[in-house]
């Protein structure tokens, strides 16, 4: 069941799994635990591919499959720290479906959360940017509000120059809790 | 699970161009000839076409690009080969430090939609030997040079047009 589909079932609150990724610029973001299906130890070799967006760092062979990586820190415009690498650190395998994959750069290694219905939220001001991005939005107890990627959006040619998402820029650092 | 990462074509034979540590491989069937970088006539050079380059008695532009695929204003001095390429006869020059067959065909995918831009040569993607190869071919050439460059593009369209 996805996460955005999930419904409450009274009076035990049901809650569906979850893990949340720090991207660069100390922003929060989920992903139903489904879709993760490898987190990398370490950075792996990227190889970069000229004239593709700032937000595309390149491509990574995984098992011998060439899949996209995204930094949706870089895509927002998100402040990054004084001490940030371009580098990636730590990134992860997502299943997007139809047997496509995509990764994500992290700043961390992701964490498992529960997430339940009831802790669902609309998407705060500071983050009206992501309402593309964004299946939905929860609250979450230390790391405030943290949407709920659409991958396909994500991976998909909407984010590209002349895609039909605008560039966005958020000028709020961190969530918004 | 399937291997339907990206789409895939056929299976082809590629050539490999090697600019100054990127390598951008072609379908070696739209490689026409090779000339040397020292029969070139840059006398005519403009800010787009490094060169004319002559095959078969006539006389095509020939471009260059840098590692990062940026058009070239002038002839680095370890661009030794150009590589006349077109759909049935030859179009157009590249200037390369060299060029290779690779020995086995190679399969293609298509660039993944979060990778491309309109203006990108760049339109697939390729597994050889752990190597990833940036793959175009010589019509995604012809509209990147176009959009670059409106000079290049004239002189690469009037010279099409006389053929």
């Amino acid at each position: 069941m996805s996460l955005q589909n999930q419904q409450a079932v009274a009076p035990t609150e049901q809650t569906s799994s979850a893990w949340l990724l720090d991207i660069s610029g100390g922003l929060t973001v989920a992903v139903a635990a489904q879709d993760v299906i490898y987190v990398y130890p370490e950075a792996p070799q990227v190889f970069p591919v000229p004239q593709s967006p700032d937000h595309v760092p390149g491509v990574v062979n995984w098992q011998q499959r060439l899949v996209p990586i995204i930094d949706l820190g870089i895509y927002l415009g998100l402040p990054q720290a004084e001490n940030y690498s371009s580098a990636i650190k730590v990134m992860v395998l997502l299943t997007l479906g139809d047997a496509k994959l995509g990764a994500l750069a992290l700043e961390k290694i992701p964490e498992r959360a529960e997430v339940a219905d009831s802790s669902q939220c609309e998407l705060p001001a500071n983050l009206q940017a992501w309402h593309l991005l964004a299946l939905s939005c929860f609250m979450h107890g230390s790391r405030g509000a943290v949407p709920i990627l659409d991958l396909n959006t994500v991976f998909g040619s909407q984010l590209s120059p002349g895609g039909s998402a605008q560039r966005v820029v958020c000028r709020d650092r961190g969530s918004a809790a | 699970m399937s291997r339907q990462v990206l789409s895939q074509n056929a299976e082809q034979l590629m050539a490999v161009m090697n600019f100054a540590g990127l390598r951008l491989a072609v379908p070696l069937a739209e490689v026409h000839s090779l000339s040397s970088v020292l029969d070139l006539d840059d006398s005519q050079a403009n800010a787009s076409i490094l060169a004319q380059v002559e095959v078969n008695g006539r006389e095509l532009p020939a471009f260059g690009f840098d590692a990062e695929l940026g058009p070239l204003h002038s002839v680095p001095d370890d661009y030794r080969v150009c590589v006349n390429l077109g759909a049935e006869t030859a179009e157009l020059g590249i200037l390369c430090q060299s060029i290779e067959t690779l020995e086995q065909t190679v399969s293609e995918e298509a660039l993944p939609a979060c990778l491309s831009t309109v203006s990108s040569m760049v339109k697939g993607l390729a597994l050889h030997n752990e190597e990833v190869l940036l793959c175009t071919h010589f019509s995604a050439l012809v509209a990147h040079i176009a959009a670059a460059e409106q000079v290049g593009a004239g002189a690469l369209l009037s010279t099409g047009e006389a053929s």
